[in-house]
Formats: C-alpha cells, sequence, structure tokens
C-alpha cells in the first residue's frame, strides 16, 4: 500500500494552464478474448483473468510495467478503498460492484492505475497535472502496448477495442480534463455552455465522475464518443474545447474583476478569512470557500499559494483521507472539526511563507482599492 | 402491415422500444424511420437515454428468430441485450453483429474504428493481409497452370493460417 500522505503527480499542480485546468486524464478500457465480461463472468474465470494479467506482468520487461505495483482490493479496508476513490485513483463503480478478484495496480506516484475487473476486464489510466492529455495519451498508449504485447486482447479490425458498453468501444478511450470555472459558475453560465459542448461529442460531469455532482465548481469535461476518431483527433478536439473554455473563464473573470471589484474581493477574503479561522467545518463548504480562495489566488488578491495546495486540499478535506490520515475512525462532527484543523494549518503555513514576499504590486493594489471602495 | 406514421407506404422496420419496463411497438416505413432519426448521427444528445430505450430496429423477418439469439460464449440473450445494453463477452459481437451494428451507428454516428490497433491483433490482421495476397497470386499460378509455384504457395499459405489460430 502507497503512503497516503505523499502527494500524487496529478496533485502538484504543474503544467499548461494549471491554475485552471487540476488535471488530464487518459483511460483505456480493454477486454481479454475468449473470457466473459466482469459483469458475466464466474469467479473462478474472473480469478483466471486476473492470474493471466499477473503472468503477462511478470513476463513482460517493460520498465514501467516492472514498477507497478499489486493490490488487491478484497485485502484493503473500506477506509482504504475510500481513499484512492478520493484520490481519484479508482472509481467509485470499482468499490461498489458485487464482483471478487478485483485488483488494482499503480505506480507509486499514482500517475498511472490500471484497475482489473472493473466494468470491463482491464481499465488503464493515466493522470497528470494542468493541461497535459497528449503526455497522459502517451504513458497510457505505451502501457497499453506493453501489455498488449503479453495479452490477446478482444479487438477487430472493424469495430476496434471490443468493451462492456457500446459507448467505449472502438479506441475504448475517455479523454478529460478537470476544469476549476468559477468566473462562469458565479455568473450563471456553466449550464448553458457546457451543456452546448454535447453537440461536439462532448460531456460534462461532476467531481467525482458519472452520476456526480459537480462541487467547488469543478467540472469533468470529456469525449462522448469513442468510435470513428483515432484517439489523436479526440484528443485535439477535446484540447481545443478545454482551451475556449479557459479562455472564457478568463475573460469573465477580467470582466467580474472589472465590473464587480469590491464584492468579489469582499467575498474572496471573506472566504480566507473562514477557512483559516473556522474550528468546525462540512467539506461542502469548505470546498465552496477553496474555490473562492483559488479565484482570489489567480487574481492577484490573495497572495500566491500554490495551485498544488489546492488540489491537494480538494482530496485531504474528503472524509475518508481525513480518517486515514488521523488513523481513527471519526464521526461527522470530529471530521467537520480536523478538516478546519488541516486547512487552517495548510493555509496559514503557506501565509507564513509567502506574506513576507507578497509583491508591492499586490499590496498596493489592495491598498488601492480599499480605498476606492 | 402499414406504417403507422404515415399509412401508406409498408412499415418494414419494426421498433421494440423498452419504456419503464413496458414494452412498447412501432412500425415505420423505411422513409419516416429514417425522419425519426433511428438511422445516423443525429442522435447525439440524450443519447445514452435513447440508448437505454433501445429503439432497435427489426426486420420483419427477424423479428420472431432473434430472441432466440444466444452468446455461446457467455450466455447472454438477445432480450438481455436490449433491456441492459451491455455486451457479455467478445464473442456477443459476433453473435449480435447485426444489432451491434446498428446500435453503434445510433450510439457512435459510426461503426467503423479508425484509432490505434491491438498489439496482437495487429499481427494477426497483417497475417490475414498476407493470406489474402497469397490466395490472389495462387491463384493465377494455378490458372498458368504453374502447379509447382502454386504448391509452394499452398504451403505458404498454410503456415500462415497455423499462426492464426
Ligand atoms: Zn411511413
Ligand atoms: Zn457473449
Amino acid at each position: 500500500m502507497s503512503d497516503h500522505q505523499e502527494i500524487s503527480k496529478w496533485m502538484e499542480g504543474f503544467g499548461p494552464e494549471a491554475d485552471i485546468v487540476v488535471s488530464s486524464r487518459i483511460r483505456l478500457a480493454r477486454n481479454l478474448e475468449k473470457y466473459p465480461f466482469p459483469h458475466r463472468i464466474s469467479a473462478e474465470q474472473a480469478k483466471r483473468v486476473v492470474e493471466i494479467i499477473q503472468n503477462a506482468l511478470k513476463h513482460s520487461s517493460d520498465p514501467v510495467l516492472e514498477k507497478l505495483m499489486w493490490v488487491s482490493l478484497e485485502e484493503m479496508s473500506d477506509l482504504d478503498r475510500q481513499v484512492l476513490v478520493e484520490r481519484h485513483i479508482i472509481s467509485p463503480q470499482f468499490i461498489n460492484s458485487g464482483l471478487k478478484n478485483k485488483v488494482i495496480l499503480m505506480l507509486k506516484d499514482e500517475k498511472i492505475s490500471i484497475m482489473i475487473n472493473e466494468e470491463d476486464h482491464l481499465r488503464i489510466q493515466c493522470l497528470f497535472s494542468g493541461l497535459q492529455l497528449e503526455n497522459a495519451w502517451e504513458l497510457c498508449s505505451h502501457v497499453d502496448d506493453a501489455l498488449g504485447k503479453e495479452l490477446d486482447i478482444a479487438f477487430t479490425e472493424k469495430y476496434g477495442f471490443l468493451t462492456v458498453c457500446p459507448t467505449n468501444v472502438g479506441t475504448g478511450m475517455r479523454a478529460s480534463v478537470m476544469l476549476h470555472l468559477p468566473a462562469l459558475s458565479m455568473t450563471g453560465q456553466t449550464g448553458k455552455i457546457l451543456s452546448s459542448l454535447s453537440q461536439y461529442g462532448i460531456t460534462v460531469r461532476g467531481l467525482y465522475g458519472e452520476g456526480t455532482e459537480s462541487q467547488g465548481n469543478m467540472y469533468q469535461v470529456s469525449n462522448q464518443l469513442t468510435l470513428g476518431k483515432s484517439e489523436a483527433d479526440i484528443i485535439q478536439s477535446l484540447k481545443g474545447i478545454a482551451q475556449k473554455v479557459v479562455e472564457r473563464e478568463r475573460a469573465v473573470r477580467t470582466l467580474l474583476y472589472s465590473k464587480n471589484r469590491m464584492k468579489l474581493i469582499d467575498r474572496i477574503w471573506r472566504a480566507y478569512g473562514v477557512l483559516t479561522q473556522a474550528r468546525i467545518i462540512s467539506s461542502g463548504e469548505a470546498v465552496k470557500l477553496l474555490s473562492d480562495v483559488r479565484l482570489g489566488v489567480d487574481l492577484g488578491v490573495i497572495p500566491k499559494i500554490s495551485n498544488g495546495i489546492f488540489n491537494q486540499l480538494l482530496v485531504y478535506i474528503q472524509p475518508a483521507y481525513l480518517q486515514r490520515i488521523n488513523n481513527t475512525e471519526l464521526d461527522e462532527e470530529e471530521r467537520d472539526i480536523k478538516r478546519a484543523e488541516l486547512i487552517r494549518n495548510k493555509l496559514s503555513n503557506v501565509y507564513d511563507h509567502t506574506m513576507t514576499a507578497i509583491g508591492n504590486e499586490t499590496k498596493d493594489k489592495i491598498n488601492k482599492e480599499t480605498k476606492e471602495g | 402491415m402499414e406504417c403507422q406514421e404515415c399509412g401508406k407506404r409498408t412499415a418494414t422496420i419494426h421498433l421494440a422500444k423498452i419504456k419503464n419496463g413496458n414494452k412498447e411497438e412501432v412500425h415505420l416505413c423505411e422513409v419516416c424511420a429514417a425522419q425519426k432519426g433511428y438511422f445516423g448521427s443525429q442522435m447525439l444528445e440524450g443519447f445514452i437515454s435513447s440508448f437505454l430505450n433501445m429503439d432497435q430496429p427489426l426486420k420483419d423477418t427477424e423479428l420472431n428468430s432473434l430472441s432466440d439469439l444466444k452468446c455461446n460464449l457467455c450466455g447472454l440473450t438477445y432480450n438481455e441485450l436490449s433491456q441492459a445494453g451491455r455486451l457479455g463477452c467478445s464473442e456477443c459481437y459476433k453473435t449480435f453483429g447485426e444489432q451491434i451494428e446498428l446500435m453503434l451507428r445510433r450510439i457512435q454516428g459510426s461503426a467503423v474504428h479508425s484509432g490505434k490497433i491491438a498489439l496482437r491483433a495487429d499481427e494477426k490482421i497483417k497475417i490475414r493481409r498476407k493470406i489474402q495476397t497469397l490466395r490472389k497470386e495462387l491463384e493465377k499460378k494455378v490458372k498458368e497452370e504453374a502447379y509447382e509455384e502454386a504448391a509452394s504457395l499452398r504451403d505458404e499459405i498454410k503456415e500462415l493460417e497455423k499462426k492464426l489460430d
């Protein structure tokens, strides 16, 4: 088991557009020939699938595959499973499905994770910070080829990679970016813009994927279609659309900042005030306020707090993770107390380091704005 | 049977919609079916929900025999496929070939893969293509009555076919 206090790669907050594009993900669905898919497989056969993949890994001399850690889901505590969901390493469906013989393969930095016996036999995922879809694809495709060398993967010339759900057939690829869109949300534009993306074959989901709601103005934008276009084309079109949405978000931020400056600054500092002073805070409130503070940092209202801190906090304030780092079960109220403590620590550490380093520009800006009222 | 939309042409497309657990039948001529968007890619938006409703175009003669279809490997039946919209194994793609073709056209707007090729399948595809060209050559040699060359080509094809198993 990896040490959960480590920062996974995607949380570092580097990469192009990392202020707005939190992360980029590529996920490939693959299945073995001659074995029923997980929802129709017997326990015995599912075990066999696991063994076949295990042997493939043993046999492979690929340097990336060699580094993968093997974790059986059944051997993990409920809490540890939940932590992996909160870290976006595995899907909620993976732990909730009644299937057995579920295994996770992952890199220590969590850039690669593979779920065995999820909806499909194999789900290969690569997760990067910022807008790095091409890099994520390159790594994912490498892992796919390394496994494909050792395994008979279900594939036909006509339909491509065969999957459980017809919505994944072909490339088997779901590319997605997580976007932080506070200005579009504040001005009530997200619904309209995001639903208009469906005509380009793009879907929008919440923070934890299918069927989840947006939290803290985070939206997961991904390709809807998997058949008929090449992976590179799908990625290019998603990237182009993500860039357009990011541009729009920036434009609306500028507009908000010039039209409703004092109101916006007030909102940002209030959020900062609550986060740095509160003693009890729910995850819902925290996520909402963190969004405001993150916006404040992007606008230069609040001294620089790294994207990484925000990305980490998105995960660290979740229920399972809080219990994991405190090494104890916590009820809701205890969690709200621990959460407030954790956020205070994270943000005040940053504040100590950066306060001395605030540019005069920012100080002047703040002073000027306060005077202007 | 008349088309229930225009009432003029003969209904050749029969849709078995499953809505809230109830089966609802729709009988349309090809013109009206096309107008309603049962073919083609105009159903991108809300495709998941329409997919779950499973408007499954069937031909007259197929209507009865389809419900008997069952996958040899995983045992998935046509009805299970219609209701859940999920395949049970890679063989299902052969067993329910025509239905899947239509399903993919509707859901994906296409039924032809143009992305990467599976590494091992790649070899097989290459072998299949090689066999195709060798067969053509073989025919030519037989016509030319060049039996010795034909025999060696036949051996080569046999060798390659072994690799496909
Ligand atoms: Zn008609
Ligand atoms: Zn099957």
